[in-house]
């Protein structure tokens, strides 16, 4: 007895579930859609298995990922990416670095220099394994794309078990943060320890070799500012800031309707804090980290006034700076490479103190000192498991001076080493602004040459609805063109109780406007941002990958016959009529052989063959014709099957259809939380599925006699 | 014009009506070859025509096809999910179709191939 005779003696003994036509066809069409359902998985567990998991690429990047990750791990091999040197050379370097500065020879460092290795020595560790972390998850998103994800069992294959599954995203958080905030303070020491004055070399231009990090609000962190970013701001605050008859003015551009033309207007305000305000948002913040003081302090200091009337002279006295650094957050050792090591970093005021707070889980040997003359380290060098120590350094201010100060910087280094951590090596440089008085003495009191910026014309562009900005441009009466407008480049002075503006005289100052007050700084205004409609396509995108999927295998199985009957026949061969002979009075007494003079593999589409008419001929065309008619069924089979990858399109609505349509579709149903769009889309599948059930149930109805 | 003249030219047109007649029937034989030639090419460029179209729809750009785009606006119109079931019900009844054509085509072998049991095997 076959398996199916039982299946069907069972369902007649089963009292419950009779063995009828109608449950035949219920049968059937469980049967039939389960076997539907066992094909398309078992198609796609095929695809699954042929396709390759990783590209020999992918599969590269990982292995070199995981290397990077263990080495870091492990502190065994530090290399910086894109130097040649390898780990050992590499901590090598650093420590000659260290080395010297701790010899002397960095008094010979200009301090700028200096106080850039000063983090680089502190860090050089860290940061190269940090940067190695970076670098491999550039590799990573160059290989998976920034959200892509490594699955749980190819970390394990290649030793990243311990790694979490959103390693590339916290990775490059954790290193873009550390990054930043060792440039950030990379930056101040060097603005504190090169610059007596950064607001002289500020106006000077001369600040070329320091890259003072601007903090613009972008929420990328701090971020550093090129020169040519600074030399806008500073033409800016110089081009657009005067101080008439004791009032801060800003200019601003408007459109006189008379002249019909842009004008400067200088525009008086009765307060500080609305001068600011009116200040574009990226110069605001540029100014305060450039100078690294506050908008208003700056903006109230007299230093900025006499700038302003065109009154300054340099003096290290009139901007005043923070009296300390204090780093109570510096930036510690990442305790999941090595946490043997924790310290903090603080430098108080008078009398100047290095406090290093050190943990270790063996002796660490310490070490101070400083190159320069005058400058004493008091400390202990050597300490105990889980000791901590104050470093002092102390110098005689009757005999050194500022200037000394900043020639050779003062700087004090200690290297530790343990058994638990090759080799560190730590080095802060510093100095203390209370010591005006003794500064300047050794101030240089030259006067500041006034360098006035370039003239430039400035472009307005006009911006339509949908942010596309254009050229403005006016109708010339003269040329009888379109010409662009151009920035007239006078001023005048806006006075509220005339009616009419007063005409200006020749421009007191050269004017400066950007050509876009956000470039400078990267600055970009979130309000500004482009907003992106949402694609309904992608909504679902799970789903979407699936039915792909699904249509991918379907139109696969329907294009399977095409191929083998294309692979089969290449093509049916065109043919063309023979011309028709001339009437003549009398049938031909010898036809011409009706052969094709084609060939026997005619290129498919390509030159027809002639076929004179002729009965045998007759017989082939109609064998062709049926040839064709089957070929064509087979191809719009297979083209049913590629129906599925059609892409939803809107190419047959215009833009006003395209707008009704849109706003239909998102509009949100209150209460509900979804949109017309996904209520009629699914409402319509569950009707379907309704009448579907409907029509089958009364089809099994009818049935059942 | 003598009798034989008129015999001459009565048979002469009696041949006349002939070759006129097997002209007739030449030509429209000829213009029937044409015509099924025409047919045949017309198939081969619906062929072509297809073959574009499969392409245009595998590769997701439908520029120049009204179908296409026809298909593509409905789908952009119902949604994924009532696309989907429309698309399975297509090619449920192609398969039934299918199935039934395959289905008549065994009954008629297993019948014999008369014409009564063709006509039976459909229309019963």
């Amino acid at each position: 007895m076959g398996i199916f005779q039982k299946m069907k003696n069972l369902r007649i003994y089963n009292p419950e579930f009779p063995n009828n036509r109608r449950n035949t066809i219920i049968y059937r069409v469980l049967f039939l859609i389960m076997a539907v359902v066992m094909v398309i998985r078992g198609c796609t567990w095929t695809a699954h298995a042929a396709a390759p998991l990783l590209t020999p690429e992918q599969e590269a990047a990982i292995q070199e990922i995981a290397n990077n990750v263990n080495a870091a791990k492990t502190g065994q091999v530090i290399q910086f990416p894109g130097s040649k040197m390898t780990g050992t050379e590499s901590n090598s370097w650093m420590k000659n670095i260290g080395t010297s500065a701790m010899s002397g020879l960095g008094a010979l460092i200009t301090a700028g220099q200096m106080a850039s290795r000063v983090v680089m020595i502190h860090d050089a560790a860290e940061i190269a394994r940090w940067q190695v972390q970076k670098a491999s998850y550039d590799r990573y998103v160059e290989q998976f794309g920034e959200n892509g994800e490594i699955s749980q069992a190819l970390m394990q294959q290649y030793g990243l078990a311990n790694i979490p599954q959103d390693y590339p995203q916290t990775m490059y958080t954790k290193v873009t943060d550390f990054i930043n905030d060792t440039v950030w303070i990379a930056g101040q020491i060097t603005g504190f320890q090169m610059y007596q004055d950064p607001f002289e070399k500020f106006l000077r231009g001369e600040d070329e070799d320091i890259d003072l990090p601007i903090k613009v609000d972008t929420g990328a962190g701090p971020v550093l500012a090129t020169q040519n970013q600074k030399a806008d701001v500073r033409n800016w605050f110089q081009s657009n800031f005067r101080i008439q008859d004791g009032q801060y003015q800003l200019r601003e551009q408007m459109w006189h309707e008379y002249y019909g033309k842009y004008i400067n207007v200088w525009k008086t305000y009765d307060t500080i804090e609305d001068l600011i305000a009116a200040v574009p948002e990226a110069y605001r913040y540029a100014f305060q980290h450039l100078l690294g003081m506050s908008m208003e302090s700056t903006v109230a200091s007299e230093a900025f006034k006499k700038f302003l009337l065109n009154e300054y002279t340099p003096s290290t006295n009139e901007i005043t700076y923070s009296d300390y650094i204090q780093w109570n957050d510096y930036p510690s050792i990442d305790e999941t490479y090595d946490s043997n090591i924790q310290y903090q970093f603080q430098l108080t005021q008078r009398p100047y103190q290095a406090l290093w707070k050190i943990k270790s889980t063996g002796v660490i040997y310490w070490s101070a000192s400083s190159s320069l003359s005058g400058i004493q380290v008091t400390g202990s060098s050597i300490y105990e498991m889980g000791g901590s120590s104050t470093l002092t350094l102390t110098y005689n201010t009757s005999t050194q001076t500022w200037g000394n100060l900043y020639q050779g910087g003062v700087y004090a280094g200690g290297s530790l080493s343990g058994p638990n951590y090759e080799y560190i090596q730590t080095t802060h440089g510093f100095y203390d602004t209370n010591k005006a008085e003794t500064v300047e003495a050794n101030a240089t009191n030259e006067e500041l040459t006034y360098v006035p910026p370039k003239i430039e014309q400035y472009q307005p562009k006009i911006s339509d609805a949908s942010g596309n900005t254009t050229e403005a441009r006016q109708y010339d009466p003269e040329t009888e063109t379109i010409k662009p407008i151009t920035i007239d480049e006078t001023s005048i002075n806006l006075n509220p109780e005339n009616d009419g503006w007063i005409l200006p005289n020749p421009p007191e100052l050269p004017s400066y406007i950007p050509a876009t007050l956000t470039d400078p700084l990267t600055y970009t205004d979130p309000t500004a941002a482009p907003k992106e409609e949402p694609d309904p396509l992608t909504q679902d995108e799970t789903n979407k990958g699936l039915l792909t999927r699904l249509g991918e295998i379907v139109a696969g199985i329907a294009g399977l016959p095409g191929a083998i009957v294309g692979a089969l026949t290449q093509g049916l061969p065109g043919i063309d009529p023979a011309p028709l002979p001339e009437p003549s009075p009398l049938p031909e007494p010898s036809p011409v052989p009706p052969v094709p003079t084609g060939g026997g593999q005619p290129p498919p589409g390509g030159l027809p063959v002639v076929m004179t008419p002729s009965i045998s001929n007759l017989f082939m065309l109609f064998w062709l014709i049926l040839l064709a008619v089957m070929y064509l069924f087979i191809k719009a089979l297979v083209f049913v099957g590629s129906i599925f990858a059609i892409p939803a399109t809107t190419a047959i609505f215009n833009e006003y259809v395209m707008m009704g349509i849109t706003f239909t579709r998102n509009q949100t149903i209150p209460g509900m939380g979804i949109t017309i769009q996904g209520l009629l889309s699914w409402l319509g599948a569950f009707l379907i599925t309704f009448a579907i059930y409907k029509a089958l149930n009364k089809k099994v109805g009818r049935l059942d006699v | 014009m003598t009798a034989l003249e008129q015999l001459a030219s009565i048979g002469n047109g009696f041949v006349q009506s002939v070759v006129d007649i097997a002209t007739f029937v030449i030509d429209g034989f000829m213009a029937g070859f044409d015509g099924i030639l025409q047919l045949y090419n017309a198939l081969l460029d619906q062929q072509r025509y297809m073959d574009s179209m499969i392409a245009s729809a595998a590769s997701g750009t439908i520029d120049g096809f009204n179908v296409l785009a026809y298909i593509g606006a409905y789908r952009y119109l119902v949604g994924d999910p009532v696309f989907v079931y429309t698309y399975g019900l297509i090619l449920i009844g192609i398969t039934w179709t299918i199935y039934k054509l395959c289905y008549y085509i065994w009954q008629m072998i297993k019948g014999g191939f008369t014409g009564s049991t063709i006509i039976k095997s459909i229309f019963k």
